[in-house]
């Protein structure tokens, strides 16, 4: 391969240049040293090998015309651009005379350019346009032959405008200045119009170009535009341009307005502050440390408030008279062409059509009427594609895509399609028309009806879209109070902490019983509390049955039990003897020791001399709790413990 | 199954108690602005579904043939307003949720386009959320309860205790979304034909962008009659109140 993909060489005004030719540059340099006839005998051998590896197609032949602005002040230029790409015009139209504009020719550019192996040749005729007086003006159609084509342009306007206000410096003329174009003073409500600013700065400013590339990085609308919905800003090519006396660079911003609402509405610009350097060259002071030669003049800095003059038009609402059925509300200049494919297909079938909307208007906002012609048809909802053409989004195609399925096989043709809109220019609604397109729609069983996804809105379900609503209820269903919700009741509120009730209980007896379950002591004790406080009961009932030996018998084993506990003895083990064994020598107060000795010798008595009466058998129950009270509150010994001797 | 939403736990009021005659039933009410529809007189048949509305009883129906009856009126942002009421009540029903998409299809310029994260979140009502949250939460305290109780179920009942813990998160966690979409972040309905957004709270601010009938927007603050809202960060702008109708944010 000769080239890399992608890289790309151009032929301009007879110049090669590119990636292509630089190796070749040096090496014919080498060998000649001179490069200019080697690159010549290169470009040449190159016109005549290229082709043997394959052919080079030119692109298809086309012809533009573009102005470079659309508004401008008496006495100020724009320029028209004719451009011929892929092929050389026959001969270069000249724009014909127009009363009040000068058009001066300003020569022409020729470019040769190989990307991918394409070649693709542009020739450019420029004009210089300059009105003489304010108004609009428009550049016709130009025709050009080219390849044995004939090829036509768009017709152009260009809206002269009276100059505005300045601010001037010391030497009288202006340091800078703001001029506002509106390019007319009545519009319609929807009709977009170009708003350009030009922001003046005279040469000779020191930081003229920090400035101005601060306007190039602006980013927001420089207009206070009441009433309006501001659409688009875009920046236009920085110009050099001559006012009075002096020359100035011009930056200029142009904004896309569109009115919405009627009446008399006004244009002005924000208010810009710039901070203009002016040189000051006779008073050059030699700084010894940081300019010791004068080399840096002095500047002196000045704030210059700007503000363009406010400029007012009148919104006009459309007129109500002879409105299209299906004007939706588009205003502007357009055209319409539909195709429509498949053309051949069953019955339910999807055709697809596509309607080009193109021209100049507020084209995100554009949208299908729908067409009830196509009753027969079932449609769905179109999906939409925007390519403008210039930096402000009016002017390009609006491209709708929708799926029509025949309902019929009767149906022969996909009737005509319809738009309609609102020219400004005219002041009159225009309906756009196109033919219907022939269709053979054969007979056939069901087939399923294309599964669209939702356009941009969430895309819920993959049930394809419907035409209309789903009809009306006929039940009213359950009905409701209006109420807060839930969270927001407090008795729902108040029933989530029966469960963490629960749960916290629960937790607090696990916690118990693990406690118990690792406490064999403390399970004693509990057992034994619950023994005794049962025992007593037990006691008081045999004391009034009269019952001695079951009494004593009970007494006795009682307290085994709760001295077996508190000794961590068995129950069993526990005689009158341990009171002095284990006991006594653990310093248990006498208040115990004597009380339980004598419970201990009252149970032995019973035995040979059994208490015969209740009252003298109830009367040692209290006796016997007491004890079992204070040695409750005993703590409890282990067996580990030494005992004192 | 009864649904349940976040306007309340439906009560069947009886036409005694809710203090309606035999004549004026809601029921009898109801079928009338039926008629009024079915005759093409659908703003009539809207006032009627609106007084129904203002007695204090609503259902889905209700709600959705208004919005029916508001959108064949040309009444794009009313009708989805209404539909979203329709669906607070009846997230599930398929008929509103396709009325819905429908009017929000013929809405035009900038509007806010709800996530995938919002539509799903909104396949149920704030109660309905707070019902699976609560019955998540009971669960999990039960399976610990019951695990505290007895100590040789904890081992088995393990592994479902950390799959309804999971759950009950998850359901927590959307729950609370739903209430702070409802509640902090509600949306905004244009109901205007052409509601111009302003960079400030004030007439004379300069127009951010214009939003028209049937745009949903996010609100982000409000200041005495203005409302901050946005659809995305190149739309953000103050309308007045009276060009729109709040609604949930789900």
């Amino acid at each position: 391969m000769l080239m890399m993909k992608g890289e790309r060489s151009t032929l301009t005004n007879g110049r090669w240049s590119g990636p292509l030719f630089r190796p070749l540059v040096r090496e014919a340099r080498a060998t000649t040293g001179h490069p200019g006839a080697s690159l010549l005998r290169l470009a040449t051998a190159l016109l005549v090998i290229l082709p043997w590896f394959g052919p080079l197609p030119l692109s298809a032949a086309s012809f533009t015309a573009t102005l470079d602005r659309e508004t401008v002040a008496v006495g100020e230029s724009a320029t028209l651009s004719l451009s011929f790409e892929g092929g050389e015009p026959k001969s270069i139209p000249v724009p014909p005379a127009i009363p009040n504009l000068q058009i001066t020719d300003q020569g022409n550019s020729r470019n040769i350019s190989i990307v991918n192996g394409q070649m693709t040749s542009s020739i450019s005729q420029r004009f210089a346009l300059i009105p003489t007086q304010p108004g609009e003006y428009t550049i016709p159609a130009l025709k050009a032959e080219v390849n044995g084509q004939i090829l036509a342009s768009q017709p152009l306007k260009l809206t002269a405008v009276k100059p505005a206000a300045s601010v001037r410096g010391n030497e009288g003329e202006p340091l800078a200045f703001l001029k506002l174009f509106v390019p007319k003073k009545e519009v319609f409500v929807g009709e977009v119009l170009s708003v350009e600013l030009q922001v003046y700065i005279r040469d000779g400013v020191a930081n003229a170009e920090r400035l101005l590339q601060n306007l190039d990085e602006f980013g927001g609308s420089p207009l206070k535009a009441e009433g309006f919905s501001v659409l688009k800003t875009a920046h236009a090519q920085r110009r050099r341009a001559r006012a009075g006396n002096a020359t100035y660079t011009v930056a200029t911003l142009v904004t896309a307005l569109m009115p919405v609402k009627t009446g008399p509405l006004t244009i002005s610009s924000i208010d810009i502050t710039l901070p203009l350097q002016i040189p000051q060259p006779n008073q050059r002071r030699r700084d010894p440390f940081f300019d010791p030669f004068g080399m840096f003049p002095q500047v002196e800095e000045r704030r210059v408030a700007l503000a363009a003059e406010t400029e007012t038009l009148t919104a006009l609402a459309l007129p109500k008279e002879n409105v299209p059925t299906n004007f939706n509300g588009a205003v502007g200049n357009f055209s319409l062409s539909l195709t429509a494919g498949p053309t051949n297909v069953a019955m339910g079938d999807p055709v697809t059509v596509r309607i080009q909307i193109s021209g100049r208007g507020a084209l995100d906002s554009l949208s299908l009427p729908e067409q009830s012609a196509w009753r027969d048809f079932k449609t769905y909802p179109p999906t939409a594609k925007v390519e403008t053409t210039d930096g402000l989004g009016l002017q390009g195609t609006k491209t709708f895509e929708q799926v029509v399925v025949p309902q019929k096989d009767e149906i022969k043709a996909l009737p005509p399609a319809s738009f309609s809109f609102f020219d400004p220019d005219q002041k009159s609604y225009r309906v756009l028309t196109q033919p219907s397109v022939p269709l053979v729609v054969r007979p056939s069983g069901s087939m399923p009806a294309p599964a669209m996804a939702a356009a941009g809105r969430g895309g819920q379900d993959n049930a394809p879209p419907e035409q209309d609503i789903v009809d009306i209820k006929q039940r009213l269903g359950t009905m409701a109070q209006i109420t807060p919700p839930l969270v927001q009741q407090r008795w729902f509120l108040a029933l989530q902490g029966l469960p963490v009730l629960a749960w916290i209980s629960a937790l607090v007896w696990r916690k118990r019983a693990d406690q118990l379950a690792n406490n064999p002591r403390l399970r004693r004790q509990r057992y034994v509390t619950h023994l005794v406080h049962e025992g007593l009961d037990e006691l008081r009932r045999l004391a009034q049955q009269n019952n001695s030996d079951e009494f004593f018998a009970t007494l006795f084993r009682l307290l085994q039990e709760q001295l077996g506990e508190r000794l961590d003895l068995p129950a069993s083990a526990i005689t009158e003897a341990v009171i002095e064994e284990q006991l006594r020598p653990r310093a248990v107060p006498e208040t115990i020791l004597g009380p339980l000795h004598e419970l201990f010798h009252t149970c032995n008595f019973a035995r040979y001399a059994p208490i015969r009466t209740s009252q003298e058998l109830a009367a040692v129950i209290p006796k016997f709790e007491a004890v079992v009270g204070l040695l409750q509150g005993l703590k409890q010994f282990s067996k580990a413990e030494k005992l004192k001797s | 199954m009864l649904l349940l939403s976040s306007r309340g736990a439906p009560e069947r009021a009886s036409a005694a108690a809710a203090g309606w005659s035999r004549a004026e039933s809601p029921t009898s009410a109801f079928e009338a602005a039926n008629k009024l529809y079915e005759q093409g007189k659908h703003s009539e048949a809207a006032a009627n579904y609106q007084k129904l509305i203002q007695a204090g009883q609503v259902s889905a129906a209700l709600y959705f043939n208004l919005g029916n009856a508001l959108f064949k009126s040309g009444q794009i942002g009313r009708a989805i307003a209404a539909y979203r009421q329709a669906e607070q009540l009846a997230p599930r029903d398929p008929d509103v949720r396709a009325n819905l998409q429908f009017a929000r299809n013929q809405a035009q310029g900038p509007t806010l386009s709800p996530s995938r994260w919002q539509i799903w979140l909104g396949r149920f009502s704030v109660n309905e959320w707070t019902l699976l949250a609560a019955s998540g939460v009971w669960f999990l305290l039960f399976l610990l309860a019951a695990g505290q109780w007895r100590a040789a179920l904890k081992p088995l009942l393990r592994n479902y205790t950390v799959a309804v813990a999971v759950t009950a998160g998850l359901a927590c966690a959307c729950l609370g979304e739903a209430i702070y979409e409802s509640r902090f972040a509600p949306l905004a309905i244009v109901i205007a034909r052409n509601a111009v957004a302003r960079h400030g709270p004030l007439e004379e601010s300069q127009t951010a962008f214009t939003a028209h009938d049937g745009g949903e927007l996010r609100v982000l603050d409000e200041k005495d009659d203005w409302l901050q809202v946005t659809t995305d960060p190149r739309h953000v702008g103050w309308l007045r109140r009276e060009q729109v109708i709040l609604a949930p944010g789900i």
